[in-house]
């Protein structure tokens, strides 16, 4: 049974091309719009998370914050995708429970490297 | 002067910023940029559909590529030098040469015995002859040649018992030299045909190897080729699914930029109101005005030459597939052209037509052969009937001339003419028993030789099962057409898809011209951004030093991304040039980690 990995990002482009990417490889993938849209879509069955920093409604930062509050999501793999590669913001993104950090733009070998890593 | 003064001067009051082209704080920029998206997603959607279809390609050309390696037509190399030793060993249980040998070896004896018949017949004539003559000699005798009339008597019987046998003999030898020499022609014939066909199978298949040889080269090269393709196909889609990556950053940098803009309106209006938290001068807010336009049009220019770059690298990556597509489209139809493909599928289904007629002809001829060898048989399963009466012959040949000799002796002087005929009835069984002795040795040659008929004939009906071979031969050739034909249609498939890939690919490349209007409303601002900064210079010229440290560090703080920073760190010689990614190669071609500029928590 393939695994299941939300991505979340405000922009539609950017899920397309995650998308297309993890779904190339044998994943399902879930796409939310922004962090308050990750939350709602959020299941047990999701195995990893991909997000976006900047988002309107609800950061990147925050919603990690709100989904290390659920007990089935306090050790699943959460990784930044950003164009944001402050070490400042990176730190906050620790400390809020990310588990990686890759800057965009993506390669598609990079990210199912990163996957393949995290869901081992 | 006055701030109030220099804004109009400047046009940076927001009524007056307003009417600059394309420039105001209701995103004019964003707008040249956001609504582009639909244009990435379709393309995006485009790029996956047709990645799903060059999978889809790739696995076919790899199954047909599969279908003319060497290890699959060896198989059928194999498949076809097996059917051609079965037909050999078919061929040999047929045992052709050793029937016409035992054939022409009854044809030799035949035309012994007629030879030994005709003497038999003159040992007739002399017996009859001798007969007579006894019984002139017996009357003469009178009574002392009493037993000479017996004597006579028996040799008269023994002559029309010999005549008869020859005559049957000769008869039956008549009737068997007519079916040996049919059976012989038709040995021959058979014989003949087995060579040919051999020879034509045999040539057929060393043609089918060397094509296959040939195929299988072809095969290796066109793999190789498939697999360069297939490579240089995922590279240029990775490399697109980066590029179609830029509206977001570009987007990003735009929003970055009209957040400055419009931070710095709302600045001029709290200075030009006497509420700003700060207390600057005029020129100190122009000043900062200056260093705020210079950096923000740099900040435009960067971002849009990278997105120009963007989309024409997504360009090159989409006519990269195309050129690929296209290579595929030429390798896989080469093959399935000329000496590939189901070129050697059409040269082994023909030759397994050829060992089929071969096989129809050799199972023909054999039955026909059959049916002659049958009839030898029994001819000469006839004559052997005469063995035992020959036999019997020669026996009685002995007693008559025994019967002579015992005789003439009782008689004396008076007999002594009868003694000469005793004697002449003894050399006479003395021949005829050496001449029935020959006719008994032909007879049973001619025995020994259908014995071999027999056992060969015989192991023809249990031994060779052609209804088998063709049977088998028809499930392979049966086989070798459905396989033909699907790879036929396959062939066009794969070379008519990658073709039309292809061609769609070089069509997207080709409609891409957004880069350009997006380039110019970039560009525009970027020009809005100068003429602002002029402005600013001309009211307050500068000494080029960054004097608002503060301010510019906020803005500082602003940016998300490492090139924003880069040029606003920069001494202003020039927008910097994009920073490059991490390379998935190295400048020596070795494979790079893929997990390089990943961090790990």
């Amino acid at each position: 049974m393939s695994k299941t990995i939300m991505t979340v990002d405000d922009s539609a482009s950017v899920r397309q091309m995650v998308s297309f990417t993890l779904k190339g490889a044998g994943y399902d993938v879930i796409e939310a719009s922004d962090g308050k849209d990750g939350l709602a879509k959020l299941t047990p069955a999701v195995k990893m998370i991909i997000t976006d920093l900047n988002m309107p409604n609800m950061d990147g930062i925050e919603f990690i914050k709100q989904v290390r509050t659920k007990p089935t999501c306090k050790f699943i793999p959460i990784v930044m995708l950003t164009t944001e590669s402050q070490a400042g913001k990176k730190q906050e993104g620790k400390a809020a429970g990310a588990t990686g950090w890759v800057v965009k733009p993506f390669k598609p070998e990079q990210l199912l490297a990163v996957v393949q890593k995290l869901l081992k | 002067m006055c701030v109030a003064d220099i804004s109009q001067r400047v046009c940076i009051e927001d009524n007056e910023v307003s009417k600059l082209p394309g420039f105001d704080s209701a995103g004019a920029l964003t707008r040249a940029v956001t609504p582009r998206e639909h244009e990435f997603l379709e393309l995006g959607s485009a790029l996956q559909q047709s990645a799903e279809q060059i999978e889809e390609l790739m696995e076919q050309a790899g199954f047909l590529v599969g279908l003319t390696s060497r290890e699959s037509l060896d198989s059928f190399g194999h498949e076809l030098s097996a059917e051609l030793a079965r037909m050999q060993s078919l061929y040999d249980l047929a045992a052709g040469a050793e029937n016409e040998a035992a054939l022409d070896g009854i044809l030799s004896t035949l035309a012994g015995l007629t030879t030994q018949l005709e003497r038999f017949k003159r040992i007739v004539k002399h017996l009859t002859m001798l007969g007579i003559s006894t019984r002139i000699e017996s009357a003469r005798l009178g009574a002392d040649g009493k037993g000479f009339g017996t004597l006579a008597d028996d040799v008269e019987k023994l002559a029309v018992a010999i005549d008869r046998q020859s005559d049957a003999i000769q008869e039956q030898c008549s009737a068997l030299d007519g079916l040996v020499l049919q059976a012989l022609e038709q040995a021959r014939a058979m014989l003949r045909t087995q060579e040919m066909s051999s020879r034509q199978v045999v040539a057929s298949v060393e043609r089918n190897v060397s094509s296959m040889v040939e195929t299988a080269e072809a095969s290796q090269h066109v793999s190789k080729a498939v697999e360069s393709e297939s490579r240089e196909t995922y590279r240029h889609i990775s490399q697109a699914v980066s590029s179609l990556q830029f509206h977001d950053i570009t987007r990003q940098q735009v929003e970055h930029v009209e957040e400055a803009v419009t931070d710095a309106l709302a600045l001029i209006e709290e200075h030009l109101q006497h509420t700003s938290p700060e207390a600057e001068s005029d020129a100190e807010l122009v000043g900062f005005l200056y260093d705020l336009a210079t950096l923000e049009s740099r900040q435009l220019v960067a971002a849009q030459n990278r997105f120009v770059q963007a989309v024409e690298d997504l360009q090159g990556q989409l006519q990269g597939v195309g050129r690929a597509m296209a290579s595929l489209a030429q390798d896989v139809n080469a093959l399935g052209q000329g000496n590939g493909g189901s070129g050697a599928l059409d040269a082994i289904e023909r030759t397994i037509g050829e060992m089929m007629q071969a096989m129809q002809r050799f199972a023909e001829q054999g039955t026909s052969m059959g049916a002659v060898m049958e009839d030898v048989i029994a001819t000469i399963a006839a004559m052997g009937e005469f063995l035992e009466g020959v036999e019997e012959v020669g026996a009685s040949i002995e007693l008559i001339a025994l019967n002579a000799s015992v005789k003439a002796a009782h008689t004396g002087e008076k007999g002594a003419a009868m003694g000469v005929l005793a004697q002449s009835i003894q050399t006479l069984a003395h021949d005829a028993r050496h001449e029935t002795e020959a006719i008994s040795t032909a007879l049973a040659d001619i025995g020994s030789a259908s014995d071999i008929l027999h056992k060969n004939t015989q192991r023809f009906r249990e031994g060779v099962r052609v209804e088998e071979t063709m049977d088998r031969l028809g499930v392979l050739v049966n086989g070798l057409k459905e396989v033909d034909a699907e790879t036929t249609s396959l062939f066009q498939e794969v070379t008519g898809n990658a073709m039309a890939v292809s061609e769609h690919m070089h069509a997207l490349a080709a409609g891409l011209q957004m880069h350009h209007e997006v380039a110019a409303s970039l560009s525009e601002g970027a020009a809005a951004m100068d003429a602002v900064a002029a402005q600013a210079a001309t009211l307050v010229p500068t000494t080029g030093e960054r004097t608002h440290t503060a301010r510019l560090d906020q803005l500082l703080n602003r940016y998300t991304m490492e090139i924003e920073r880069q040029i606003h760190m920069d001494d202003g010689l020039g927008a910097e040039a994009p920073s490059p990614q991490h390379a998935l190669h190295s400048e020596d071609g070795e494979e790079a980690d893929p997990l390089d500029g990943v961090e790990f928590f």
